[in-house]
């Protein structure tokens, strides 16, 4: 059950992965295009700010998050706990995933009502055109939940160790540091 | 009240890290309490909503995943593979050659890539084994390396410099022009530093193979023409006008595909890599820079800042004093904290007091982050000296590179005091900018 749940998780992540890798490439092309055709033509591709910072920029920063802490990408300071044994870091490393888990858990809860009543309110920002914002608001609640749920998960497997004493070698990231 | 909130929530915040919660995390769980508790937990929540969205969807913030695009193309593409080979024999005859020569392409390799670890272990892999090789004094060998890297901070493009920026609402292209002579002056510094000592001691670093001929010397740059033109596209561009430095980053992103592609070097593998090295890298930095914005808001309504600058006392609007002060504060924290997350931690408090003394922010942006690269070579969390121990693996102890890395140490505060002395070497390009 714990092993399905970490596969369909995980394989979550990996797709957000993907679309972020999509928002990344799109905006070097946009925008080169935009510098280009400004350049050469002085025409302006209306709209290119917001698109660019409205969505891609918000892809590119919350969809690959979950696949960050699937690799335990996000930087901690081991300084302190160097000396400690490898079953009371995995206590540690547990509790700090609930509390992490529990922080994620509001966060997502707040971004999830935000995009609720951004997409009721039809949110639009207008520079030169009028550009439709609301569904990038919803990149959040998706990213931040998938990552609430991977640190549950990891938190499961910290406990798990830490009790036993077996290191627990996950499934879900020692396979796939390339594969995307 | 609100005070000895704000003062609590630092100690909790310190007390987070040492027990292995993610930067990210303490920042933002310690600001989130510490808004709850001061203005009530709904307001707290609605910081969250209204900070996050609007923080990350932002155009100038675009440039920090397109410069992490740009370094990582030319590095997998190998681009910039060829450096060390063109810059040992321009200059392998002085004393001290080979490090001389590392701390050459570690300049340059900072000029493609806004990360100072990048730098390090790009260039690590190359020099120090050749190096060793020539019987180089082991601590001198990673040492130098350990140093240079650090150089990719502050030559453009670079990372912290971006969002050093970003957080004091300095201009992006300003800030990262303003780095580019205090970082040759620091290449310099180093260079200077290991000729004189391998000129004192030669055992240090034994001549190597003598009689390179200028045909050599030319012939060489046929092979790393791609890292000038790179290099002049991007500043060039910044420096002209011709685009914003935030598209600088979209344009030299998208320069070093052409080149890797003339070059028959853009595989499938390449690309991938590239992209996806650079959403992970670009995702978690702003994900502790969301902790930094929770924490300035933390700290503004605590009024820290505030206390801190009335208990300086007219000291307070003495630029010098806050300068050399947060040299301490920077210098101390720097031996435990990441360069990030230490930038993002002290930004809130020092920057008000800061802005009131009315300096100039770019002089002190550029003193911040040559504080950060000293931070990344001091002991006990000296993040590139643990990079290039990982390069090295078990040929050389760490104790070796430390006790390399305190020369280049003492050559930073040596061209510290210089920046301190002279604003001028930071504000005399920016100032002569086309805008």
């Amino acid at each position: 059950m714990l092993e399905i749940t970490e596969k369909l998780i995980s394989w979550c992540a990996r797709v957000l992965l993907f679309v972020g890798a999509i928002a990344i490439v799109l905006m070097m092309s946009h925008v080169m295009l935009e510098v280009m055709l400004r350049t050469l033509f002085d025409i302006s591709i209306p709209g290119t700010e917001e698109i660019v910072s409205g969505y891609y920029m918000v892809a590119v920063v919350f969809l690959p998050l979950a696949y960050v802490q699937l690799e335990r990408g996000h930087v901690i300071i081991e300084l302190f706990t160097l000396k400690a044994g490898p079953r009371l870091k995995a206590w540690i490393d547990g509790f700090v995933y609930i509390i992490c888990g529990g922080a994620l858990a509001i966060f997502t809860y707040a971004t999830f009502d935000k995009a609720l009543k951004m997409t009721a309110k039809n949110e639009m920002w207008i520079g030169m055109i009028e550009v439709t914002i609301w569904p990038a608001r919803w990149a959040l609640p998706f990213g931040l939940g998938i990552m609430m749920m991977i640190m549950f998960l990891q938190a499961i497997r910290e406990f798990q160790s830490a009790i036993t004493g077996e290191h627990y070698q996950e499934p879900m990231h020692a396979e796939d540091s390339e594969k995307v | 009240m609100a005070l000895t909130i704000g003062i609590l929530g630092l100690t909790v915040l310190l007390v987070l890290l040492a027990l292995r919660v993610p930067i990210a995390f303490s920042l933002g769980i310690v600001s989130l309490g510490g808004i709850a508790l001061i203005r009530g937990p709904m307001p707290a929540v609605a910081a969250l909503e209204t900070l996050t969205f609007n923080f990350i969807a932002h155009w100038s913030l675009s440039a920090v995943p397109m410069f992490l695009l740009m370094g990582n193309v030319a590095y997998k593409s190998g681009l910039t593979q060829s450096l060390y080979r063109a810059t040992r024999l321009w200059l392998s005859s002085l004393p001290g050659g080979l490090a001389i020569a590392s701390t050459a392409a570690c300049a340059l390799f900072a000029a493609a890539s806004g990360s100072s670890v990048a730098t390090a272990s790009a260039m690590g892999r190359i020099a120090i084994p050749e190096m060793l090789k020539y019987k180089y004094d082991p601590g001198l060998a990673t040492g130098t390396v350990a140093a240079a890297g650090t150089l990719g901070s502050l030559i453009p493009p670079s990372i912290l410099i971006i969002l050093f920026a970003i957080f004091a609402e300095a201009s992006i292209g300003q800030m990262l022009i303003a780095g580019i002579l205090p970082g040759i002056l620091s290449a310099l510094v180093f260079a200077s530093m290991i000729m004189i000592r391998c000129k004192i001691n030669p055992k240090l670093a034994p001549k190597v193979e003598g009689g390179v001929t200028w045909g050599e010397r030319i012939a060489v740059l046929r092979d790393i023409w791609p890292l000038p033109v790179l290099i002049l596209g991007v500043l060039g561009g910044i420096y002209s006008g011709i685009f914003t430095a935030t598209e600088a980053g979209a344009g030299g992103a998208f320069l070093a595909f052409v080149i890797a592609g003339l070059q028959r070097r853009l595989t499938m593998q390449v690309f991938k890599e590239s992209v996806i090295e650079s959403l992970k890298a670009t995702s978690m930095i702003f994900f502790i820079a969301l902790g930094g914005i929770m924490l300035t808001r933390f700290m503004a309504m605590s009024g820290v800042p505030a206390a801190l600058s009335l208990a300086l006392g007219d000291h307070a609007l003495d630029p010098i004093v806050l300068v050399i002060a947060s040299s301490v504060i920077f210098i101390v924290l720097g031996m435990f904290l990441d360069s990030i997350g230490l930038m993002l931690l002290t930004l809130p408090v020092l920057l008000p007091l800061f802005e009131a003394s009315g300096a100039d922010i770019i002089w002190f942006g550029v003193l911040v982050i040559k504080y950060l690269e000293i931070g990344l070579i001091t002991p006990p969390v000296g993040l590139n000296v643990y990079v290039i121990k990982g390069v090295v693996g078990d040929k050389v102890p760490l104790e070796t590179i430390f006790k390399g890395v305190l020369w280049f140490v003492l050559a930073d505060i040596f061209t510290l005091a210089l920046l301190i002395a002279f604003p001028d070497i930071s504000l005399l390009l920016p100032k002569t900018m086309l805008r």
